[in-house]
């Protein structure tokens, strides 16, 4: 009865860490996963207000159909909020949206500073004005998913691996 | 008709200025405008009088208002801004005053806006009837065009005469009609639906200019009839004899007092067999005159 205990104690305790070393990695391949789908994102928003003169609510409606999981959350529930609030700029809700589903997202704080650059005189300006701001986000974005994607290569197997290793070790030790 | 201003006008209006969504429903029965002005109070105008509200209007509640007018994407609207104004979904105008940028002789932008003035658009059903007799002769249309001053209800006439003609009039079939909607104040579009009623046989060519909008629908559409608003350019000419050699029938507005207001070089081609004039002595889109083209001189008809 004792052993079984122990083993079923030991193959837990060999679960968590694995998991932990799981979950751990996967922040790194979910942030490069978010910034590619905001750069996707803000590409959609940039032919569209170039194209189309969609207004913002009607682009980012647009964009969360193709975008799925957090980031198009966030495209969706501004573009909600923006049908029925009278009293809050495009860029304010958008800030707003982004605080409230920061704990949903893997991104660096860095990442989310940079995304919320769009927040400034969204909608309050020129088209010209609106289509530089954007690519100016976009190309900000695009070197933090350089950055993701390194960190990526160098810790996603060594965080998996070490989840397993330090799993095992523990229950080596504890044996 | 409190509930369509409300819909249309009046929620966008922010909580600051939210003393006008209080106001008496009976007064938006007979409102025709409503001007915001930076630092004063905002007024309705009626046909008879003004009300002034108690609030004085700041430089957020400006910014604000006219960002809820453009769904929050001023970029969306900057072409007709730059035109000074936009036109809201049920064919509301708001006229936009403040200090222009200018590029190339063009303007580029507005700033510092100051003023705005949303003009209430009525669908006036029926308006025509009087004038129908006069423009179709034994269920034919001729080449008609109608001329008044501003305020007379040139527009909301034309709307109405688009109208007849498209769904059919007594004995008059219906006939395809190409509408060049340069404001989108005619079929009022929104989102590509026309939210006046302009017939059941009318391709609406919305917020472009009118002689590029006829030349593209001679060549696209195919139209028996072409209507628009308010002629008067060179462009306008060239693209009024494109549309009568190609065997099209002409409906169009124009300002002026009498027909003597017309440019010569459209009036001299006697392409139009009815003018129409109206005034608004006793009330909007009342006949003053009728012409009719008789042995190539325009003879009063009434």
């Amino acid at each position: 009865m004792l052993l079984t205990v122990k083993i079923i104690l030991l193959f837990s305790i060999f679960g968590v860490s694995t998991l932990v070393g799981y979950l751990i990695s996967n922040r790194y391949s979910s942030r490069v996963k978010e910034l590619q789908d905001l750069i996707t994102s803000l590409e959609l928003f940039e032919t569209r207000i170039n194209y189309t003169y969609d207004t913002i609510p009607e682009c980012f409606q647009y964009i969360a159909k193709y975008i799925e999981g957090s980031v198009g959350n966030i495209f969706r529930r501004t573009a909600e909020i923006l049908e029925d609030e009278n009293n809050l700029s495009a860029g304010d809700c958008f800030k707003n949206i982004i605080d409230e589903e920061r704990y949903l997202l893997n991104l660096k704080d860095v990442d989310v500073e940079t995304i919320k650059g769009l927040s400034v005189s969204l909608g309050q300006i020129d088209l010209d004005s609106q289509i530089k701001n954007i690519r100016l986000i976009i190309h900000t974005l695009n070197n933090c998913l350089d950055q993701a994607e390194e960190e990526k290569k160098k810790n996603f197997k060594l965080y998996r691996n070490m989840g397993v290793l330090t799993g095992l070790v523990l229950m080596i030790v504890l044996i | 008709m409190y509930e369509k201003i409300y819909a249309e006008i009046l929620s966008f209006f922010p909580s600051s200025l939210s003393e006008i969504v209080n106001l008496n429903k009976n007064i938006w029965n007979t409102a025709e405008e409503i001007r915001v002005r930076l630092g004063q109070a905002i007024c309705i105008r009626q046909s008879s009088e003004e009300i002034f509200l108690s609030k004085v209007v700041n430089q957020e509640d400006m910014l604000r208002l006219l960002e809820n007018f453009s769904n929050n994407s001023i970029y969306s609207v900057q072409s007709e801004l730059n035109n000074g104004f936009i036109t809201l979904k049920g064919g509301h105008r708001v006229g936009v005053a403040g200090t222009s940028i200018l590029e190339d002789g063009k303007v580029k932008n507005i700033k510092y806006i100051s003023s705005l003035n949303i003009r209430i658009a009525r669908e006036m059903k029926g308006s025509s009837l009087n004038v129908m007799k006069y423009i179709l002769d034994k269920n034919n249309f001729s080449n008609t065009l109608i001329i008044s001053p501003p305020g007379c209800g040139k527009t909301t006439m034309l709307r109405d005469i688009v109208r007849c003609l498209s769904n059919g009039f007594e004995g008059f079939k219906g006939n395809n009609i190409g509408l060049v909607d340069e404001r989108s104040e005619i079929a009022a579009m929104y989102k590509g639906v026309p939210q006046n009623d302009v017939g059941i046989r009318t391709d609406v060519m919305n917020n472009c200019v009118k002689h590029i909008g006829m030349n593209m629908l001679i060549r696209s559409m195919g139209p028996q009839i072409i209507a628009t608003d308010e002629i008067g350019g060179k462009d306008d000419e060239e693209a009024i004899r494109r549309a009568t050699y190609s065997g099209i029938k002409l409906l169009l507005t124009a300002h002026g007092d009498d027909i003597q207001d017309i440019s010569k070089d459209i009036m001299e081609k006697k392409i139009f067999k009815n003018v129409v004039v109206l005034t608004r002595n006793n009330r909007p889109g009342e006949i003053k005159n009728v012409y009719k083209l008789k042995e190539d001189q325009y003879v009063a008809y009434c």
